[in-house]
């Protein structure tokens, strides 16, 4: 018992999660080593996929640790991104958004949201465009 | 069941909500949840080399059914994975999984307890294609390689395959873009890499989305290298695979100008 | 350049491309200027051959032959069998179908779209 024990800093687990991409749905498997996403593998006993997975599902990891994602809220002033807090950004957001909703309707607005989110997120989002905004407007870069 | 060893981890499938996953157990207490003869497989010699390059000096140790051992033994052989640092623990599959799998040799050669399958030799998938006249095979082929949607899901759980920098994302061998991608030579381009690396365990056709029967193909490439050389992979540890070194005459050459 | 550097990926690149036939030559066994590449050049050779068997392409379309620099005349004789056997067995199906005469900017039909 002793060996086995001994206090080891390897971590490695994998997470079950569905795929964000399109509408299929396949059971994918993150793989989590020491905190860090690296790799995806499909699920094999999952009804839809069975262990297979397009090009995009293979991948689906890379996008969380992308230099390119945001880190903070950013305002445009003047021309240019500023920093702000998050509760800043919510005020502004929700004070044009809504003198747009009075001035030209609820279809005036559309939303947009990414398959690189959460489904649980982009489940919010539209729950939110429909019931709060109050239009149909709203996709995603790979609604397919 | 699990013999404590002085290993840091052990990697093996873990019941997780009623579904195996892989998973690395640190805690002895973990273990109960430690699924051996599980139909559904994962590559998990090929998570172990992630790990190993991560954590170069643990040692780790992993549940090995028979077709892991002899991916073991080839990524030893290509020196993925150190010699001294994984320790393997061998279990026998079930009848009915050999069957399933149509494996040749369903237990490692150290195997804890329990008894062995009998290993199931079935070349019947070969012999269809080869009682085809040649039109009729190309046909075949191109009428199963025309499903291929490029997912790389071939090659991405293939045990064997490792190289980071792959053929199959070269431009200059294979056309980027397209749909399907250049056939046959996609998957000939990955027949040919593995010629002497395929340990016939079947995950590639299970990871096929399309159901393209790849297993057949690399199975006949590995026949022939038995054929001509002599050689199987997976088996002895000392043996390297013939297209891994030049040569020392050792081999009967097979005649040139055929 | 020794015949060890000839990758098989680079054969079966040859055959997409639509050759009808694929010939290798090289320095005969034991007298490799380069020491031991041909061997490696016969091996796999054999397998490439076996491969492309079983897919459906005749494996007399690729052929290896050992010929040293100062053999020109056999050099010659292997070229013109070859082409004759070649011609015999007849054009590759890999090869595309119709091949625009002029450079009509066309794209060139294959196997594939001939097939749709």
């Amino acid at each position: 018992m002793e060996g086995f024990e001994r206090l080891s800093s390897v971590n490695y687990e994998t997470v079950r999660t569905t795929c964000t991409y399109c509408g299929c749905g396949c059971g994918l498997l993150l793989e989590v080593l020491d905190g860090v996403v690296i790799g995806t593998l499909p699920q094999k006993d999952h009804p839809i996929n069975q262990g297979g997975a397009c090009i995009k599902g293979w991948n689906a990891h890379e996008f969380i640790y992308n230099e390119g994602r945001l880190k903070k809220p950013l305002v445009r002033r003047d021309g240019s991104f500023e920093e702000v807090s998050w509760e800043e950004a919510v005020e502004e957001v929700a004070t044009r958004l809504k003198k747009i909703k009075e001035e030209s309707g609820p279809d005036s607005i559309a939303g947009l949201t990414s398959a690189r989110c959460t489904n649980e997120e982009n489940y919010i989002f539209q729950k939110w465009m429909r019931a709060v905004i109050g239009t149909n407007n709203v996709d995603h870069c790979a609604r397919l | 069941m699990l013999e404590e060893k002085e290993v840091s981890a052990i990697l093996a499938l873990r019941r997780n909500s009623g579904h195996p996953t892989p998973f690395l157990f640190t805690k002895a207490e973990d273990l109960k949840d430690c699924v051996a003869d599980e139909a559904n497989r994962y590559p998990l010699t090929k998570i172990l080399i992630k790990i190993a390059k991560k954590h170069p000096n643990e040692t780790i140790g992993i549940v090995v059914r028979g077709c892991e051992e002899r991916s073991l033994i080839e990524l030893l052989k290509n020196f993925q994975l150190r010699q001294g640092k994984v320790k393997a623990i061998g279990i026998a599959c079930s009848q009915e999984l050999a069957n399933q799998c149509r494996c040749n040799r369903p237990f490692p050669s150290q195997v804890e307890e329990s008894d062995l399958a009998k290993p199931v030799e079935d070349f019947t998938d070969i012999d269809e294609i080869e009682k085809l006249s040649e039109e009729e095979r190309f046909q075949y082929w191109m009428g199963q390689f025309g499903k291929c949607i490029k997912c790389y899901g071939c090659r991405n759980i293939c045990p064997a395959c490792f190289c980071p920098t792959c053929t199959l994302e070269d431009a200059n061998l294979v056309k980027p873009g397209g749909m399907p991608p250049e056939i046959p030579i996609f998957h000939l381009h990955k027949a040919y890499h593995m010629a002497d690396r395929c340990i016939d365990c079947g995950l590639c056709e299970e990871a096929c989305p399309m159901g393209i029967p790849v297993r057949r193909l690399y199975r006949k490439v590995k026949k022939s290298v038995k054929d001509l050389f002599g050689y199987v992979p997976g088996e002895k540890e000392e043996e390297k695979g013939p297209l891994e070194f030049l040569g020392d005459g050792g081999y009967e050459l097979p005649g040139a100008g055929k | 350049m020794c015949s060890g550097r000839i990758s098989p990926h680079f054969i079966l690149k040859a055959f997409q491309e639509g050759a009808d036939g694929v010939l290798v030559a090289g320095c005969h066994i034991g007298e490799c200027h380069y020491g031991k590449g041909n061997f490696i050049t016969a091996k796999r050779v054999a397998v490439m051959k076996d491969l492309i068997q079983f897919i459906g392409i005749s494996p007399k379309r690729l052929r290896l032959e050992w010929i040293a620099t100062s053999e020109g005349n056999k050099f010659a004789k292997v070229v013109t069998d070859f082409t004759e056997e070649i011609a015999q067995l007849g054009p590759s199906f890999l090869r595309p179908k119709k091949v625009a005469k002029f450079d009509t900017g066309k794209k060139k039909e294959g196997f594939l779209e001939a097939r749709r």
